[in-house]
């Protein structure tokens, strides 16, 4: 996801994003743990990333469309 | 009637209740006074809800005297995690501090089968806050203290259904309800030493319960046994108009019936690697008891990121079902300092990558039927370790090497498992086995630990300090641990 232009890691960006969005008000030691936190997150997506799926491969979850009287 | 039977099955209440040798007035008397004055030693209890169940109580003993006997659950008092809504002024405060006053003019599905199955509510039960969807490390993450189990006053029950877990073991209710998104159900089942059943998931309405990760919670009995939590799922599965997700797939508890003579059993390869050695310890034990009704093959996962998807999506449904309590600022009030801003590393999580974990989900749904489809069930140590001691950090004293492959497979895949006790570790805290079966096999799993408890008496003991405090008269066939 990081722009392979930059020297940024996406553990970085996405802390920064984090904190930005969310934690103008923690602490030192609380920003360490959400860095923590973070890290772990972006470990989880890249073991998802490197799965290969194909097209056909649908989330199991299917949208039904709303009818009332249904 | 005069009979006291704390540490009864529930089928045994029943039938005390069904030929009125208990009274469904004494009885709820009699559990309400064990939640009140027992309670707070556990921290395992939230509301007494005493007027309701006395309510509930009379209308029960009134019908079975006239002959109106509704099921086995008829005048047996129970309790529910404080995640179900309660109608009548009854808080529901999901655990958590700021949201300790907030009320439902209306009963959860379950609550309402409960009722209608004539079961008797008495208390709600303590959880960790917000069902754990801040990302807790430690016990203490409920505004009612950390929950213990009964087997030792310094190590935690468990959670998230730490209370449900909690109160069944120390005879504070017959049995309870849990909920489970990722080991919640499982988890204080093992702590506590009990019977615990994650059902298939859309099972059981999830109407009325607080939301945590919408495609993955489900709720589920816990009791002192499996054939217990057979007639509890039998009162409360069943599809319904207000949960999308509650299958219509008919459901009957059925004990036994259509059971094979001998059981197929997968057991994972490496299932005990890294586990604590009394749960590896204990789980061999148990498979060689289960030789003697099954035969047990190991069997192989295909490599696939079954945690990260897991975490995946609870991080991003987490994010969006609990904003408002972030939003309003009511997330600085929770108990566990890490509570307070989980929630903000969760921003990290992409859609893409949420995508991508539900996309792998119907992967990994496929595996697991495919490997579920030659064994009846596969067995695995419930938690590869013990209860954590409270004061500590229980995700730092787990050991880091054990993979909970069967919990975060069996929760991504919706599929149905049952904790019941297999043993003792040498501090004297319980360990666990479970038993997962097909998606919609609830009653094959439950068949199979019946089958495992037909032939081990763990389940039938309790905490020596509790039963010495049992009056004389009462009729309880317990023993004590070894």
């Amino acid at each position: 996801m990081a722009n392979p232009t930059s020297d940024r890691s996406e553990r970085e960006i996405l802390y920064d994003l984090a904190v930005e969005l969310g934690g103008g008000t923690l602490s030192g030691e609380q920003l360490e743990d959400v860095r923590r936190m973070v890290d772990a997150a972006v470990s989880s997506a890249e073991q998802l990333r490197a799965v290969r799926l194909s097209n056909a491969d649908e989330p199991p979850t299917a949208f039904v469309p709303y009818r009332k009287e249904d | 009637m005069g009979i006291a039977p704390v540490f009864l099955p529930v089928r045994e209440m029943g039938g005390l209740l069904r030929r009125r040798q208990a009274s469904p007035v004494e009885l709820a008397e009699l559990f309400i006074d064990r939640l009140e004055t027992l309670g707070p030693r556990y921290n395992s209890v939230v509301t007494v809800t005493r007027d309701r169940a006395l309510a509930e109580a009379r209308a029960a003993e009134k019908e079975i005297a006239s002959g109106c006997y509704r099921g086995p659950l008829h005048g047996v008092p129970y309790g529910v995690k404080d995640l179900l809504a309660t109608a009548g002024g009854i808080p529901t405060t999901w655990g958590a501090a700021p949201l300790r006053d907030q009320t439902f003019d209306y009963d959860a599905t379950v609550v309402r089968r409960l009722t209608d199955a004539g079961a008797v509510l008495v208390a709600k039960l303590a959880m960790i806050e917000l069902a754990g969807g801040m990302g807790y490390r430690q016990p203490d993450a409920s505004f009612t203290g950390p929950c213990k189990t009964p087997w030792d006053l310094d190590h935690w029950a468990g959670g998230s259904s730490s209370g449900s877990g909690s109160a069944v073991a120390a005879g504070l209710v017959p049995f309870s309800i849990g909920s489970e998104t990722r080991g919640s159900i499982l988890s204080p089942a093992n702590n506590c030493g009990i019977a615990g059943l994650r059902p298939t998931y859309g099972r059981v309405s999830r109407y009325g319960a607080m939301a945590l990760s919408w495609t993955l919670d489900k709720l589920g009995p816990m009791c002192l046994t499996a054939d217990d939590c057979g007639l509890v799922l039998d009162a409360i599965a069943g599809g319904d108009p207000n949960d999308p997700s509650a299958t219509d797939r008919s459901y009957s508890y059925q004990p036994s019936a259509g059971a094979p003579q001998r059981f197929r059993l997968g057991v994972l390869e490496d299932a005990t690697a890294g586990a604590n050695p009394s749960v590896r310890a204990n789980f061999d034990a148990a498979l060689e008891t289960l030789a003697q009704i099954a035969d047990i093959e190991r069997v192989r996962l295909p490599d696939l990121p079954y945690g990260a998807v897991a975490e995946t999506i609870i991080s991003a449904e987490a994010s969006s079902s609990l904003e408002e309590i972030v939003d309003s600022g009511q997330v600085r009030e929770l108990t566990a300092p890490e509570d307070r801003y989980g929630h903000v590393a969760r921003r990290a999580v992409s859609a893409r990558d949420y995508l991508k974990a539900q996309r792998l989900r119907g992967v990994m749904c496929r595996v697991a039927d495919d490997l579920l489809s030659s064994v009846d069930a596969i067995a695995g140590p419930t938690m590869g370790w013990i209860a954590a001691p409270l004061g500590t950090e229980f995700r730092g004293s787990d050991p880091p090497s054990y993979k909970d492959l069967l919990g975060a497979l069996g929760n991504v895949a919706g599929l149905p498992a049952i904790s019941v006790p297999s043993g003792f570790s040498d501090q004297g805290l319980p360990t666990g086995i479970q038993f997962m079966g097909r998606a919609y096999d609830d009653n094959t799993v439950i068949a199979v630990a019946t089958a495992y408890q037909s032939l081990t008496d763990w389940h039938t003991m309790h905490p020596p300090d509790l039963v010495n405090l049992l009056p004389e008269s009462t009729d309880t066939a317990v023993r004590d641990q070894p």
